[in-house]
C-alpha cells in the first residue's frame, strides 16, 4: 500500500493559479470565523468543500493531514498548511494558514480590547466567572475524544494513566512525557503488539 | 478581578517586584517563549502552555489562565492562538499579540512539513505508526492532568464542578454539537454567575 499523503515538489515550478489561491483564501477565512472550539470543529465542513465538492484532495489525504497536525509540534491548526501545500505548494500552505488564522485573530484582538477596557464592569466579571467551568468540561471531553480513538488497543490505552501520573505526581515536563510515549509506541509497533 | 486590585494597594515591595519580574520583557521575548511552546508541543500545545506560562514563567495565575482560556474558547479560532493574542496584547499591545502569534505559528511550520514529507514515505512502518498513536494517547493523559490542575482554580468547587460535569455530559453522552452545548450550558452558567453577581451587589 502506498502512502496516502503526497508532498509534491514539482508544484514549485508550476504556474501559480491565482484564482485557486483566492478561492482557498476565501474558503479558509470563512472556516476561521466559524471555528468556535478550534479548527477540528470545522473539519466536517472542510471535508465537504475540499473533498466532496471541489475534489482538491481525497479523504485519506485529509485524514493524514489531520493526524500530522495533531502529532507534529505546534498548534493543530497547522493541518491547514499541510492541506494547502498538497493543493498548491508553498504558496497554498501560506495562503490557507493566513486565511485560517487572520480573521479569528482579528476578532480575538478586538474582543480582548473590549474586555480590557471594561475589566471592572460586572458584566465582564460575570462572563469570565461563568465561562471558566465550561472550559474544564470542554477539556475533559477533549481528553476523552482523543483517548477513545484507541479504545480497543489496551497497550496504547495504558499510556493515558501513565502520562497522567507522570504529569500530575512527578511533574515531568510534557515534552519528555510525549517523547517517552513515542519511544514506547515505536517499540510496541515494532514488536507487533498493536 | 479582586486578586488584581489587591496587588495594587499596599502590597509589600518584594511582592511588587516579583510581579514585575514575571512578565515578558518585550515583544521579542513573547515570540521566543511562544515559539518554544509551539516547538515542544507535540500532540497539542495547551498542556505545555499551562506548564510554561503558569508554573515556569509565572506570567499569569492558574485562575487567570483558566479564565483567559475560557474566553479564547468561545471565540472562533484555535484556543491557543487566541490565548497568545490576548496575552501578547495584554503585555505589549498589538506588537506583542502579533509576536506571540507569529512565534506560535511560524517556527513549527518547517518541522510540520518535514514530518508530512517523512510520513508520506514512512506511513506504512509499524514503528512510526505506533509512535504516533502512543504520542496521541500521552496527549490525552496530559490534557486530563491539566484539566484537573486547572479545575482547582475554580472559585466555587461545587456549582462550577456541576457545570463542568453538565458540559461533559452534553458533549459525550448527549453528543450535542459544540455550538449547541456551549449555548445551552453556557447560558445556564452565565445566568448563575449573573445572579450571584447581582446578589453580591444588593
Amino acid at each position: 500500500m502506498s502512502a496516502s499523503l503526497a508532498i509534491p515538489l514539482e508544484v514549485l515550478s508550476q504556474q501559480k493559479d491565482w484564482a485557486l489561491l483566492l478561492d482557498l483564501f476565501i474558503h479558509f477565512a470563512g472556516l476561521s470565523v466559524m471555528s468556535v472550539g478550534g479548527f477540528i470543529a470545522v473539519v466536517p465542513e472542510m471535508q465537504r468543500y475540499l473533498v466532496v465538492e471541489q475534489g482538491l484532495i481525497n479523504q485519506s489525504q485529509l485524514a493524514a493531514s489531520i493526524a500530522i497536525g495533531q502529532a507534529a509540534p505546534g498548534p493543530n491548526v497547522q493541518l491547514v498548511a499541510v492541506i494547502g501545500w498538497q493543493i498548491a505548494g508553498p504558496f497554498g500552505a501560506a495562503i490557507t494558514l493566513l486565511g485560517a488564522v487572520a480573521p479569528s485573530a482579528t476578532i480575538a484582538l478586538w474582543a480582548n480590547r473590549i474586555g480590557m477596557r471594561h475589566a471592572q464592569s460586572p458584566f465582564i466579571d460575570t462572563l469570565r466567572a461563568g465561562l471558566a467551568p465550561l472550559t474544564v468540561g470542554l477539556m475533559g471531553s477533549a481528553a476523552w475524544v482523543v483517548g477513545s480513538a484507541e479504545a480497543k488497543h489496551w497497550p496504547l490505552l495504558l499510556v493515558i494513566p501513565v502520562a497522567f501520573f507522570l504529569s500530575w505526581r512527578k511533574r515531568l515536563s510534557p515534552l519528555m512525557i510525549v517523547l517517552l510515549a513515542g519511544g514506547y509506541g515505536a517499540l510496541a509497533g515494532g514488536l507487533g503488539w498493536l | 478581578m479582586s486578586k488584581r486590585s489587591d496587588c495594587e494597594g499596599d502590597a509589600p515591595f518584594s511582592a511588587l517586584q516579583t510581579k514585575a519580574d514575571s512578565r515578558p520583557r518585550s515583544a521579542a521575548h513573547l515570540f521566543w517563549v511562544f515559539s518554544q511552546l509551539a516547538l515542544s508541543g507535540f500532540g497539542g500545545v495547551l498542556p505545555i502552555a499551562e506548564d510554561r506560562l503558569v508554573r515556569k514563567e509565572a506570567w499569569i495565575s492558574a485562575q487567570d489562565f483558566l479564565e483567559t482560556l475560557a474566553l479564547a474558547q468561545v471565540l472562533p479560532g484555535p484556543n491557543i492562538c487566541n490565548m497568545a493574542i490576548m496575552l501578547g496584547d495584554r503585555f505589549h499591545g498589538t506588537r506583542g499579540a502579533l509576536a506571540a502569534l507569529a512565534g506560535l505559528l511560524l517556527p513549527p511550520l518547517l518541522p510540520v512539513l518535514f514530518i508530512a514529507y517523512l510520513y508520506s514515505t514512512w506511513a506504512d512502518s509499524p514503528m512510526v505508526a505506533g509512535a504516533l498513536r502512543a504520542m496521541a494517547m500521552a496527549a490525552a493523559g496530559l490534557i486530563l492532568a491539566m484539566t484537573l490542575r486547572l479545575s482547582k482554580a475554580l472559585k466555587r468547587p461545587i456549582s462550577d464542578g456541576c457545570i463542568a460535569g453538565l458540559m461533559l455530559a452534553a458533549l459525550l453522552v448527549l453528543r450535542l454539537p459544540l455550538l449547541y452545548a456551549l449555548g445551552l450550558v453556557g447560558a445556564l452558567s452565565l445566568w448563575l454567575a449573573w445572579r450571584r453577581q447581582s446578589r453580591q451587589q444588593d
